[in-house]
């Protein structure tokens, strides 16, 4: 009987991240990305959603003030900051399922970095979309391609700039670490904000 | 004495056992019967932004409401019939609470009535009878109104139950918040003029909105070739629907029954079926008049003309839905134990450059309503000509009901149902949206029909209109086209100082103290 030739132990890339054939959870647990990573990335998601929801509202605030009592005005603004509190999480939970279904080099390796320029860069075309009240769910394909392909232009290139420069991520990570105190305020609020909306609905 | 029990006593009283086990059912029953003989049912139907201009019940030229014209044959038509306010806040609320607008407070875009309002209502006043209270509207601003008096009506039911699109989540994820939850929800999705509050959600509903709205419109496409009827371009539905639910309430609901039903149409889009497009190329032009230096469009007349045949082949798709209604109700026996009460809650401008009703302007087009009830089994026509107001049905319906006038209402019973028709009545309508609710009303255009004039004053516009009135003769000038404020000064000033110290009183309950 033909004895089983022993494993290779050559360090490819997906054995030096620590992957095995016996442990598929084990697999699963390293894709995620580290706590620290995944606060980054929040705070990358916070920081275009918050400002934009409070824009926003600041706008509406003039019709509320003269009709709402004042705790019906904290009210309007609990809702707003509540659905920018789950926003972020939501888009935080795209990023980490993008983490952990795509080829680790090509992503988990370069979480915090990628995410931050895909939701940074997707928020300027959103917030420009959303001011112009642009209705591109009813373009033809003729209408949809041009700025769908300057979309992709524009993730693609500093998408490109990061795999080629490795000095970038420590950029985009020494930002993120900047704005994080201010983002934790409007994570803050985001949840006080939850909170006053829990109670108004008891 | 003790006496034992027999067994003929026995057997006795086993025969009266199933009567004492179905007595409770009999006096519930026996109480039903004798309410549904002592009370009418009531009927009340709103058709939003009706302006009684485009009647041809009230003279219109152009056969607009030929079902209409049936039923005012065996109703009480009402000539001079105002709306409280000018748009649907102000204009319903001064309906269902029987208060002017300066009191009950909705005078705001999304405006509700003062808390001490929100148990002052038409339901309540049907509770206290023993009424079964029912409800239903296409209209956002009424189901805010509608959610308020909540408490008071039997059965509520959803704006989303009713159309083919449901956008709201308001009512079902925040049911007790739904004014604040639903405001913001309401301006920060539709009204915003920044864009919607959310970056990346709205994006994705707006996707599913646009593939849903595309989807449904080529469904209908044949009926409704203009694209379904729609409130705020966000909630699509078929009128049909509406009436269809109407008619089954209408046979199968407790007796004695209240229905408070606001439909949409006529309100814009214009989208109306396919048998009323075209119905209107005529040559009808209407008398043209010079836009108003507080109008805040400038359309020209050709361009008004097009507005006014698209808003009367809606008004028609109104009216024969109306029919199918009334045509049931008759075809049941309905009517004879029924009030059908029919109005709307502001009209339309559709000149003086103006197209709409969100305008500091009160013209007859926009003021009017048509205000049209049936008694139960009525024959024949009646018709009223002196000035009545939305806050006169609340106290009507309460004395139809057999229940007191409330003494916080602010309107009288209607002439012909109880009440008098008398000279010298003021009717008010308003425009304040502007304002505050917590404050004085400063900013407003205020009308004041009384006897055959009209009083239209505007304050705190600045310039001209920062403290300016036209006066019109209704009677000799009921296009409103020749202003009498110059050539008649003691007229004018004495209502003008009428209207003003009316409002000065209004206000003086809201001064800081």
């Amino acid at each position: 009987m033909e004895a089983k030739s022993p494993v290779k132990d050559e360090a490819t890339p997906a054995r030096k991240a620590g992957l095995t054939r016996r442990a598929p959870l084990a697999n699963l647990a390293v894709r995620f990305p580290s706590r620290s990573e995944t606060l980054s990335v929040l705070v990358a998601c916070s920081l275009p959603v918050f400002p934009w929801a409070i824009f926003t509202y600041l706008y509406a605030f003039p019709g509320f003030i003269v009709r709402l009592s004042v705790w019906d005005i904290i009210g309007t603004a609990s809702y707003p900051l509540a659905f920018a509190l789950l926003e972020s999480l939501f888009l935080l939970l795209l990023f980490v399922i993008l983490s952990v279904i795509l080829p680790i080099h090509l992503y988990k390796d370069h979480f915090v970095a990628l995410s931050t320029v895909i939701v940074i860069i997707s928020s300027m075309w959103m917030a420009r979309a959303n001011y112009l009240r642009i209705d591109f769910a009813g373009w033809d394909a003729a209408q949809t391609l041009p700025p769908l392909i300057l979309y992709a232009l524009s993730i693609a290139i500093p998408i490109a700039v990061i795999f080629r420069f490795a000095e970038i991520e420590k950029v985009i990570q020494a930002a993120l670490d900047r704005v994080a105190l201010l983002v934790y305020a409007y994570l803050g609020l985001g949840l006080c904000a939850v909170v006053i909306v829990l109670i108004r609905n008891l | 004495m003790h006496r034992s029990l027999s067994r003929r006593d026995f057997l006795k009283l086993s025969a009266m056992l199933p009567v004492v086990g179905f007595a409770p059912a009999l006096v519930k029953e026996s109480g039903r019967f004798f309410a549904q003989t002592a009370l009418p049912n009531i009927l009340f139907l709103v058709f939003d932004t009706l302006s009684a201009k485009h009647m041809s019940t009230y003279g219109y030229p152009r056969a607009t409401t030929p079902n209409l014209d049936r039923f005012a044959r065996n109703a009480i038509v009402y000539h001079g019939h105002y709306s409280g306010g000018s748009f649907t806040s102000p204009g319903t609320a001064a309906i269902l609470t029987g208060s002017h607008v300066w009191s009950q407070r909705a005078f705001n875009f999304q405006g509700t009535v003062a808390p001490e309002f929100e148990r002052r209502n038409m339901f309540r006043i049907f509770e206290t009878a023993g009424y079964y209270r029912v409800s239903y509207t296409h209209n956002w601003l009424v189901a805010q109104l509608l959610n308020q008096f909540r408490p008071d009506i039997t059965y509520w039911k959803p704006v989303r139950d009713l159309c083919l699109t449901d956008t709201e989540i308001s009512d079902w994820l925040f049911p007790n918040d739904h004014d604040v939850a639903f405001s913001v929800e309401r301006t920060m999705a539709l009204h915003n003029p920044s864009g919607a509050g959310s970056l990346f959600l709205s994006m994705l509903d707006q996707v599913f909105q646009t593939n849903n709205k595309k989807r449904l419109s080529e469904k209908f496409a044949t009926l409704f070739p203009r694209g379904l009827p729609t409130n705020e371009e966000t909630t699509l539905f078929i009128l049909e629907d509406a009436i269809d639910w109407i008619l089954k309430q209408a046979s199968q609901a407790q007796r004695p029954f209240f229905g408070y039903f606001h439909l949409l149409p006529p309100h814009e889009p214009y989208n109306t079926r396919r048998e009323f497009i075209g119905r209107f190329d005529d040559d009808y032009i209407e008398i043209p008049k010079p836009i108003h230096p507080l109008s805040t469009t400038s359309f020209d007349e050709p361009q008004e003309r097009i507005f006014r045949k698209h808003y009367d082949e809606m008004v028609a798709y109104a009216d024969a839905e109306f029919g199918r209604l009334y045509d049931y109700l008759l075809k049941q026996g309905i009517l004879e134990n029924t009030y059908l009460i029919f109005t709307s809650d502001h009209g339309q401008m559709l000149e003086r450059g103006t197209r709409g009703h969100l305008n500091r302007l009160l013209y007859e087009a926009i003021t009017k309503v048509p205000l049209i009830i049936s008694t139960p089994g009525q024959k024949e026509r009646v018709d009223v000509l002196s000035p009545t107001g939305s806050t006169d049905i609340l106290p009507t319906l309460a004395h139809l009901a057999g229940q007191p006038i409330p003494s916080w209402c602010e309107g009288r019973i209607l002439p012909m149902l109880g009440g008098e028709a008398t000279t010298g009545r003021s009717v008010f309508t308003i425009d304040a949206k502007s304002n505050a609710k917590h404050s004085p009303i400063t900013e407003a255009s205020v009308s004041m029909v009384k006897d055959q004039y009209k009083l239209i004053q505007y304050l705190g516009y600045g310039g001209k209109y920062d403290d300016s009135s036209e006066l019109y003769n209704l009677k000799n000038d009921p296009e409103e086209l020749e202003d009498l404020s110059a050539s008649n000064p003691p007229l004018a000033a004495d209502l003008r100082h009428e209207l003003l110290a009316k409002l000065k009183s209004a206000n003086d309950s809201y001064r800081p103290v």
